[in-house]
């Protein structure tokens, strides 16, 4: 299974597409984990294992939203299925945007950097961040959504240099 | 897709991240997403750009930026101030309590490569946590979470223990430590070398002799006896026996193997358990009657009665020539998948090795014993009766691996191979420690009938 281990990030960012939280993909990446496991005799090795496994991950996914996300609102099945045909296809690219994201994030401000540092340890939670640095968190979150959207900025236009 | 849409899908997607969208928003959302092939792709750009952020964070833990104390009402500033204090306090102590992630390094590549029974993935790609990685030949190159640059040397066996700390218990590395991981601790069987910033190589053998070359950079070499810490600079090299370090030399050309005195060439003699009136047998509790090989010899000590066995070997010494000047011996075994049980149970096996004092004893016939008439027999699977064997050494079988070569070497071993009056050497071998939970591994090794592995077998000169 170490197959699995050189896959968890595909596998991440395929739930991510279809849960949007982190703290959710990782809770059903779990799961699916420990379901794949349990059925990995049924996987015929030399075939496509992440489509193996991104079937397994879909269908935790969506037990995941009806039974245990705390939140009401999820996407519909219409659209769960459309990302999940998608996002398969658009995770080749997903090696080299994490590429390019290193450099995108060196060339980010000191500050910045550990703003979205910070951001990411502690569990997502942007109010609690912002209780603790002092600042309204309608600021922080408006700062950490500027932040990735000049990252994901960056990293596509890196990919588009490399490209043409 | 403008830049206006741009921005306006990041906020939603970051909101969305924080389960903070109102119901509109959230519709807007998924309107987007379901109707633009370009919002989707910029969707999964952002995911990317998450795990990739999640990473970096987890790498290089930075403080968390400065708390702002700016506040409207100056006489609350001190309690606010000593509110920041405590709560960026409570933030390092959270960081340390998230730790690292459990990933140490990664594979990088491999080229050649022929792995052992491995407790950790070995394609290039997979991350890799806590464990061992033993390769038979080859290269493989890893990279540690804190960036330092190891190439491993088959044959060799390396531990993973920390992003900046590996022990290396046999064959040879060669490391690149950029100014980001200095600090890297490469630990050997006798010597811990701390890495300043460098290129270096280190070989070790099991015993604890060693050869550290820095090619560029500083070195510190510590030894376990105690002595004073050494420092090895640029084109220097030392060699490490298991007593103490000796003095520093210029780096040659061609770096030495570890001087050994025990090496599969140094022998003169092996004998095996199919020679003349060699044996190899296991014997089961009674109750066990399923789950048993022709090829394996079967051992296993668990909490649930009627599963134990115990691994009888005898060895012909008649074969072994002047058997009063051994000087060094060495017994080998070669483990198999019994196919029985599961290898994740448990904890790492401790193979006790005892042999037979009662000579009496020694002419057993496998198969005409049974559980309570074998030699020096004790009701516990994991015990013998030690007023008729005496305890030669013990191997450990890390937690997973069901394959791979196990020896001892012990000076109570080759005083028996001196000492035993009949020239019958008859070994038995126990699973010391205990499994508790239930359907626990049973280990194979491979008997006298295995079609391709060697029978368990004794080197000596």
């Amino acid at each position: 299974m170490g197959l699995l281990t050189a896959s968890h990030d595909k596998l991440l960012g395929y739930l991510l597409s279809l849960l949007g939280r982190w703290h959710d993909a990782q809770d059903v990446l779990q799961r699916a984990s420990v379901l794949m496991w349990q059925k990995y005799g049924s996987f015929e090795s030399g075939t496509d294992f992440m489509a193996w496994a991104s079937t397994i991950c879909f269908y935790e996914a969506k037990t995941f939203q009806r039974t245990v996300s705390r939140s009401p609102l999820h996407f519909d099945d219409d659209l769960l299925a459309l990302l999940s045909e998608e996002r398969a296809e658009d995770l080749k690219h997903q090696e080299r945007r994490m590429d390019a994201l290193e450099v995108c994030f060196d060339a980010l401000r000191d500050d910045d950097r550990r703003l979205l540092k910070a951001s990411c340890a502690g569990h997502g939670d942007i109010a609690a961040l912002a209780a603790r640095m002092g600042r309204a968190p309608r600021t922080l979150y408006n700062k950490l959504a500027i932040l990735r959207r000049l990252l994901a900025d960056c990293v596509v236009s890196r990919l588009q240099e490399q490209t043409s | 897709m403008n830049s206006d849409q741009k921005k306006r899908l990041s906020a939603l997607f970051t909101a969305h991240a924080a389960d903070s969208l109102t119901p509109e928003e959230h519709a807007e959302l998924q309107t987007h997403l379901r109707n633009d092939a370009e919002a989707r792709r910029w969707w999964f750009v952002h995911q990317d750009v998450e795990i990739g952020l999640r990473a970096q964070a987890t790498a290089k833990p930075l403080a968390e930026p400065k708390a702002r104390v700016a506040l409207p009402w100056p006489s609350l500033r001190p309690i606010a101030a000593a509110a920041a204090v405590i709560a960026i306090a409570g933030l390092v102590v959270f960081g340390m309590w998230k730790g690292p992630t459990p990933e140490m390094a990664v594979m990088i590549e491999t080229q050649g490569a022929r792995w052992e029974s491995s407790t950790l993935p070995t394609e290039p790609g997979s991350m890799l946590g806590s464990g061992r990685l033993r390769l038979a030949e080859g290269l493989a190159r890893l990279r540690f979470a804190r960036g330092a640059d190891v190439t491993l040397e088959g044959p060799a066996e390396l531990e993973l223990i920390g992003a900046q700390v590996c022990r290396l218990h046999r064959g040879s590395l060669v490391a690149h430590v950029p100014e980001q991981a200095r600090g890297f601790s490469v630990l050997t069987p006798r010597a811990t070398l701390i890495d300043h910033g460098t290129d270096f190589g280190i070989s070790t053998d099991e015993a604890g002799h060693a050869n550290v070359q820095v090619m560029q950079g500083e070195v510190e070499l510590r030894h376990a006896s105690g002595a004073p810490p050494m420092r090895l600079v640029t084109r220097e090299m030392a060699a490490i026996t298991p007593e103490k370090l000796l003095p520093a030399m210029p780096l040659e050309g061609e770096p030495r193997k570890p001087s050994t005195p025990v090496e599969g060439s140094a022998f003169t003699t092996e004998i095996s358990t199919r020679m003349s009136r060699g044996a190899a047998a296991y014997v089961s509790e009674p109750r066990t009657e399923r789950n048993q090989s022709s090829t394996l010899l079967l051992l296993k000590h668990c909490a649930e009665s009627g599963y134990g066995r115990k691994v009888l070997l005898r060895f012909d010494l008649a074969e072994l020539p002047e058997a009063t000047s051994i000087s060094q011996a060495k017994l080998t075994f070669s483990l198999a998948p019994s196919g029985y049980g599961y290898a994740s149970h448990g904890d790492d096996a401790r193979i006790g090795v005892y042999a037979l004092t009662d000579d009496a004893a020694d002419l057993w016939n496998a198969s005409a014993m049974s559980w309570d008439s074998q030699p020096a027999f004790d009701p516990s699977a994991g015990r013998v009766d030690e007023s008729k064997a005496l305890r030669v050494g013990e191997f450990i079988v890390p937690r997973g691996v069901q394959t791979g070569h196990f020896s001892i070497s012990s000076s109570q071993l080759i005083e028996r191979l001196k000492a035993d009056p009949n020239r019958l050497l008859t070994l038995i071998l126990v699973r010391e420690n205990r499994i508790e939970q239930g359907g626990g591994l049973v280990l194979g090794i491979a008997g006298n009938q295995h079609p391709t592995l060697p029978p368990p077998t004794l080197r000596v000169r």
